[in-house]
């Protein structure tokens, strides 16, 4: 699962009349500029063959009526990367894009990226060891190796202390269509009730034959 | 042969006692399943958003204490830690569920849904389980109990960790994941196995 970051630009510019824009610093057409600006980013300057990665700008604030050129505009959005390096270079690449744009129509940018979680990665040694667990106690058939996701967990921090492994058990009854079912953090999302066994089973064989080293 | 005869042997003996331990675990959690939906139910109509999880972290910790293992509680705030030690000396593994619930107005009709209404950032909001943590809780509840009673056969020491504020603390508040390493992990749970795996903290990016 991804890591998940939070950022936030202040473009601020120089207010003036609506009627008279060559008295001010446009810091609307600079936010403009900054988020067609992002949009290159991911497309022309990440290395995609490697991982995924998502900049969205998710909010866009500014001005207060049609005949005012404001002082501020503030955007914020989410940075979504699967590796360490990319992330390091998508901040870099944020902050350069951002004050860049902003200082060729004379305004400035502030950037701020907000600490969020960190890639949630299944360590590779851990995962080769307790598979056999794993699919022994769910069935062979019921395993599913699924590709990396751009959604986010706070496992991560753990994982990062010690190996770690992280687990989605499907929770859907058979008889729903998944096509109409709630998704996670919605109103109707809902949970089986038989489907929790199998995580009891699950939590308990890992950690016996991991201790064991049955596992191994 | 005459080596590989006793290595052939040495792994199906390795196999069916792990078949056997399995089959064990199935019993068990059939055994148990009945409590764990009683408690996920429970847990799903008194749901608590994060970083205030009172309620459900008392719960937790009564559970975890009719087990009879050591428990410390208001780890991070609301969260609890179970520490199982086994019959055997040996590692240590953790054993992770997270706790919160959300901002959500529950919309679906069950006997146990959700009618609990809070204030969430000046607005009224209800709060939901609408990220099956409700599930997680109730499934470690039961793993915990099941790995009680199995404590003979435990070679270390299991370490049943229920953290707090997985969907993020409220601002300016700390919580979740990373408050719960230095509250739990540091003080406690590191220095508890110097040869296991979970205390060889290390750093890995993905690739």
């Amino acid at each position: 699962m991804a890591a998940a970051n939070s950022f936030e630009i202040t473009v601020k510019g120089k207010q003036a009349h609506g009627s008279r824009p060559w008295t001010s610093v446009d810091p609307i057409v600079a936010a403009a500029q900054i988020i067609m600006g992002l949009q290159t980013i991911v497309s022309r300057q990440t290395e995609l063959t490697k991982e995924a990665a998502v900049i969205t700008v998710g909010k866009i604030d500014g001005g207060v009526r049609s005949n005012i050129i404001p002082e501020e505009v503030t955007m914020i959005g989410t940075i979504r990367t699967l590796d360490e390096d990319m992330k390091a270079k998508i901040f870099e690449d944020i902050e350069r894009t951002a004050t860049n744009i902003a200082a060729a129509s004379g305004a400035t940018a502030e950037v701020k990226i907000n600490k969020g979680y960190p890639v949630t990665y299944n360590d590779p040694a851990i995962t080769r060891l307790l598979m056999p667990t794993v699919a022994a106690t769910a069935g062979e058939d019921n395993i599913n190796l699924i590709r990396a996701i751009t959604g986010a967990e706070d496992f991560s921090f753990f994982a990062q202390q010690v190996p770690g492994l992280f687990i989605f058990l499907g929770g859907m009854d058979p008889a729903m269509n998944p096509a109409e079912v709630g998704g996670h953090h919605t109103p109707t999302f809902q949970i089986d009730d038989r489907s929790m066994k199998l995580g009891v089973e699950l939590y308990t064989n890992i950690a016996l034959d991991y201790l064991s080293g049955k596992a191994r | 042969m005459k080596l590989l005869l006793p290595f052939l042997l040495l792994l199906s003996f390795a196999l069916s006692a792990q078949n056997e331990s399995h089959a064990k675990t199935a019993a068990a959690a059939i055994e148990v399943e009945p409590k764990v939906i009683a408690w996920r139910h429970h847990i799903h109509e008194n749901p608590e958003l994060s970083n205030r999880e009172f309620e459900t972290g008392k719960y937790i910790a009564a559970h975890l204490k009719s087990l009879g293992m050591e428990v410390q509680e208001n780890v991070a705030h609301t969260g609890v830690v179970g520490i199982l030690k086994g019959g055997k000396p040996g590692g240590v593994i953790a054993l992770r569920a997270d706790i919160d619930a959300l901002p959500v107005v529950e919309e679906v009709e069950l006997p146990w849904a959700s009618k609990v209404r809070t204030t969430y950032l000046g607005k009224e909001v209800g709060v939901m389980h609408a990220c099956g943590h409700d599930t997680h809780v109730a499934m470690l509840m039961g793993a915990a109990e099941v790995l009680t009673k199995r404590k003979a056969d435990i070679e270390g020491t299991v370490v049943f960790m229920f953290q707090p504020a997985e969907e993020g603390a409220p601002e300016g508040e700390e919580g979740g994941a990373e408050l719960m390493i230095r509250r739990a992990y540091y003080p406690t749970i590191r220095s508890m196995s110097p040869s296991a795996s979970i205390s060889t903290p290390r750093r890995h990016s993905a690739r």
